[in-house]
């Protein structure tokens, strides 16, 4: 017993063997349930499954932002550029009520607008909270640490020139894609491709790692445009002046490159400011020069000339009678503002006779006539590729009526674009050569084509100067230095229910300089002046004078007219210099 | 050192005999601690605080507390201890009660188990574990003899138990009643107690540990989450399927230190219970094994050093030992398991590794006290000699 007790006393090996075992049986479990999470394959929950669910919570494919390609003038100043821009976005399911207070605060709008934003979208996990922030903005929206925000880089467009070349760019819609206007003619060009890359996140949807480059972004191509925005800048502030000062519901300005057949400026009014469009007015958004059509009136009347000339009927010399200043023809009656007596062509073109070009007309034929129009250009597509240009109307019959010849002749029953009318008048500032017009830089090869032989051009433009001299209709026109060749236009214009409308009318200047070797056309179309004054010797010319002036100056060309105070200060500069 | 050891142990002197084989596995296990708590701590604390060394900064400060308290408890002789260790355990019971007072205890997550005392947060049931075992180690040494054949002192062990359970339940706290439960069914186990009483006893600790699973549906749902966690990832079983997401990306070797994408909030608070498995993400199943390795050494070391005692019948320190072993055993199995998915989501902490003042500065004073027995051994070895 007391050996027993002995023995008993002494610690029982066994229990201490048995305790072990449980104790090593501890680990040994871990080891395997932790072999089976991270090294053992083919395991219902094992770690092919661990990884895939944690890739499926924090590996994402983000876009990563491109910006679109820049507009450019053909000196590369810049008419529109992307700039980065931070949005912030919410999640209206993880914004906590609590947090609309602070929020609200900082996206500066009342606590109830944000409210019912939220409510209204409650099902949705993605609205936008704020847009087009600047870095600064965005980041101290953010440092609330508010649930369920996150930022967004986009590209926001700016406009440098803002409503001086509002119409020609266009707009982007709130995608960054192209709207209005260039932009959106030539969207696929300009946009940039987003790229997609790997990435890891943390639960805030904050960025911790870059995995891999799935797809690189791609910027947009920049587009280089013919325009030159300084005469742009001249045409377009004139054109506004000259509105304002005639009241006129709107206007356009179109300037061509004779030698290439680029587009230097083309304005219109009204304009918007394209960088904030809070007040857009939609009838501010078209590029009247290309989309708006008019009759082209008396501006068409060097063309007749043409037609006159080519069908060997009548030459320079060649005397119309036009009194008693009044011509009926069928039922209609058309009436010179004075009698004019006899007139040669010249007259008949400066002094603007509807007379004396009905008496051409109705002893030409009808198809050769309309032909002539066709060459120049009339009725036929520009090739711009500018969203909602107009082809203009130029119609043709089998038979023609007396008086729709004779009004054909003198403008009207056919309709042009200002930029067609401009492209008409560069065949003659070509001397009969047709280019095509361009708007974007180096385009390639010019396709050029003789519609006129180089003599008959040069008769016309030689009668198209007189009109811009003392004695012409378009003597406003005249500008210091160079010489002129144009032809005015008053139009009736057109009424709602048909017909004409006798009080509305649209003034125009077509024309070219310098005369003697030709460099720059100008369109001028005023549309509803309404300050008394409305003929286009009037309203348009002077603008004509004023923005082509401009524009050779800025092209440096070189005068080819004498004046006499520029020969007098030439002299004094040589007397100076011999004394 | 020297000299301050010998002012403190005028009587038993020379106690500067540190056993490495413990004390460095401690001090590399507090180390890798220091490491991955500034690793998954940063981010969260960013978070909630604005402040990424917050807890990094407090870790620190309590590493730096431990290891001086290690120190004192190193120098403290052993029967100081286990003379003091009744009042203590009732001091620590007072305290336990205390914590349950509305309006006096912390609550965080649901359970109430601190207490603010001068700015520092005290967690009662881990000071508690250390008493315990003090007080049940000195308790059966006194009544060894009478245990072997007669069960009835063992009566106020349990009513003590008891009493301490049902506090800790009230928290709640099962982590501990588990580990103290199992703790003191290990200690009984080997004091030599007769097998039908031991049997008994084990079988009323299954039938109550499965009424109380029972009784609150907030514990069932944790014990039969684990089990499916993906079926209820967005709910109930999120923090561990967020775990188990870190094991798998961990694979042989670990995304490396730093690395980590789980401790990106995707597991919150990862510093405290979830520690290891922000580890085993960072350094792989590789370093899994060395980690478990070194717990399994530690702890090796000290249960042959209880064997040491039991058989020199220095019962009080074989005891003690022997409850320090196994609940070091026990709580490090608790933790890795939950981590893992191996059991019930409960919040344990990993012993010298996780964030948590009190169960690092507990650890340590045990650790001390371990080392201090490692010591006299030695000596009473060189004696032998």
């Amino acid at each position: 017993m007391a050996a027993n007790k002995a023995k008993r006393t002494s610690a029982p090996g066994w229990r201490y063997i048995l305790l072990s075992l449980v104790l090593v049986s501890l680990p040994i479990s871990i080891i395997v349930k932790v072999a089976y999470l991270q090294i053992l394959p083919n395991h219902e929950f094992g770690v092919d499954f661990l990884k895939h669910q944690g890739e499926i919570r924090s590996v994402r494919n983000i876009e990563i932002p491109a910006p679109r390609g820049a507009i450019l003038d053909r000196y590369g100043k810049p008419l529109a550029i992307s700039t980065p821009v931070i949005d912030i976005v919410g999640n209206p399911q993880k914004i906590k009520s609590a947090d609309y207070r602070r929020l609200s605060k900082a996206l500066n709008i009342s606590e109830k607008e944000l409210q019912d934003r939220l409510t209204l979208y409650k099902e949705k996990s993605f609205i936008y909270l704020a847009r087009h922030l600047s870095d600064a903005d965005a980041e101290a929206i953010l440092d609330l640490e508010v649930e369920g925000l996150y930022r967004e880089t986009q590209y926001k467009r700016y406009y440098p020139a803002g409503e001086v070349t509002a119409q020609l760019i266009g707009i982007t819609d709130y995608q960054d894609a192209g709207q209005e206007g260039l932009e959106l003619a030539f969207n696929a060009w300009l946009k940039g491709e987003r790229g997609t890359r790997k990435v890891v996140q943390d639960v805030k949807s904050r960025v911790i790692n870059n995995l891999s480059l799935v797809k690189p972004s791609k910027p947009g191509n920049d587009l280089e445009l013919s325009i030159d925005l300084r005469i742009q800048y001249a045409a377009y502030t004139e054109l506004k002046k000259a509105v304002k000062q005639h009241k006129a519901q709107g206007g356009s300005i179109v300037i061509l490159d004779v030698l290439t057949g680029e587009i230097l400026a083309m304005a219109n009014q009204p304009s918007f400011n394209p960088n904030n469009r809070e007040s857009l007015n939609q009838m501010a958004l078209r590029n009247r020069a290309i989309t708006d059509l008019i009759e082209p009136g008396s501006t068409v009347k060097p063309f007749t000339m043409l037609a006159a000339l080519e069908s060997g009927q009548y030459q320079l010399e060649s005397l119309i009678d036009t009194s008693p200043g009044y011509l009926k023809v069928e039922y209609k009656t058309f009436v010179d503002p004075v009698n004019y007596g006899e007139l040669d062509l010249r007259g008949v073109l400066s002094k603007s006779s509807q007379v004396g070009t009905t008496k051409i007309a109705l002893n030409l034929d009808a198809h050769e006539m309309r032909d002539v129009f066709s060459r120049v250009g009339f009725g036929e597509y520009l090739g711009s590729g500018f969203p909602g240009e107009s082809m203009g109307m130029l119609p043709s019959y089998r038979d023609w009526h007396p008086v729709t010849q004779a009004t054909f002749a003198f403008g009207y029953g056919l309709s042009a674009s200002p930029l067609q009318l401009a492209r008409a008048y560069g065949v003659l500032a070509n001397n009969g050569l047709k280019k095509d017009i361009k708007l974007l830089l180096d385009e390639g090869e010019t396709n050029v084509s003789r519609v006129f032989s180089s003599d008959l051009s040069k008769t016309v433009n030689n009668m198209l100067e007189s009109v811009v001299s003392e004695s012409g209709t378009g003597k406003n026109a005249m500008i210091p230095h160079y010489r002129v060749a144009g032809k005015t236009a008053t139009l009736h214009k057109v009424k709602a229910g048909g017909g004409y409308d006798e009080n509305k009318y649209v003034s125009a200047f077509a024309g070219f300089s310098p005369a003697s070797n030709p460099r720059v056309v100008t369109v001028v179309i005023i549309d509803e002046p309404s300050e008394g004054k409305y003929f286009g010797g009037l309203v348009a010319a002077p603008i004509f004078s004023k923005v082509t002036e401009r524009a050779l100056q800025l092209l440096r060309i070189s005068p080819d007219k004498q004046s006499s105070s520029w020969v007098n200060h030439e002299n004094l500069e040589e007397q100076g210099k011999s004394s | 050192m020297i000299s301050k050891s010998t002012m403190l142990n005028s009587k038993d002197n020379n106690h500067v005999n540190i056993d490495l084989s413990i004390f460095l596995p401690a001090l590399f296990l507090i180390s890798i601690g220091i490491v991955m708590i500034s690793s998954s701590s940063l981010s969260w604390a960013q978070y909630k605080f604005n402040e990424p060394l917050f807890w990094i900064k407090r870790h620190t400060f309590y590493v730096l507390l431990s290891l001086t308290l290690m120190f004192f408890s190193f120098h403290t002789p052993v029967r100081v201890w286990r003379k003091y260790s009744f009042p203590l355990l009732m001091f620590c019971i007072v305290l336990l009660g205390i914590v349950l007072l509305p309006g006096i205890g912390i609550e965080r997550n649901g359970s109430q188990r601190w207490i603010n005392v001068f700015g520092f947060t005290l967690q009662v049931s881990e000071w508690i574990k250390l008493s315990f075992i003090a007080f049940v180690a000195h308790y059966l040494a006194d009544n060894r003899v009478i245990l072997l054949s007669d069960p009835k002192p063992l009566i106020p062990i349990f009513l003590i138990f008891f009493l301490i359970s049902f506090l800790l339940i009230l928290e709640p706290d099962f982590g501990s009643f588990v580990l103290l439960g199992f703790t003191l069914i290990s200690i009984l186990f080997i004091s030599g107690i007769k097998l039908r009483y031991f049997l008994i006893l084990s079988l009323l600790a299954i039938i109550s540990f499965w009424l109380l699973a029972e009784s609150s549906p907030y514990r069932l749902s944790r014990i039969t989450s684990y089990l499916d966690p993906w079926s209820q990832r967005f709910s109930s079983g999120y923090q561990l399927t967020q775990a188990l997401i870190a094991f798998g990306r961990g694979e042989w070797f670990g995304v490396g230190l730093g690395q980590s994408v789980q401790k990106m909030l995707y597991l919150p608070e990862a510093h405290t219970d979830f520690v290891f498995a922000i580890f085993a993400e960072e350094f792989g199943f590789f370093g899994v094994l060395i980690l478990v390795g070194t717990y399994c050494f530690l702890i090796f070391r000290i249960l042959s050093l209880s064997w040491f005692y039991l058989n020199k019948k220095d019962y009080f320190s074989g005891f003690f030992l022997l409850g320090v072993g196994t609940l070091f055993a026990g709580q490090t199995f608790i933790n890795l398991g939950v981590n893992s998915g191996l059991l019930p989501t409960k919040g344990l902490t990993l012993p010298f590794l996780s964030y948590g003042g009190n169960s690092l500065l507990v650890s340590c004073i045990m650790l001390g006290m371990v080392l201090r027995l490692a010591s006299d051994m030695r000596e009473s070895k060189e004696v032998g000699k």
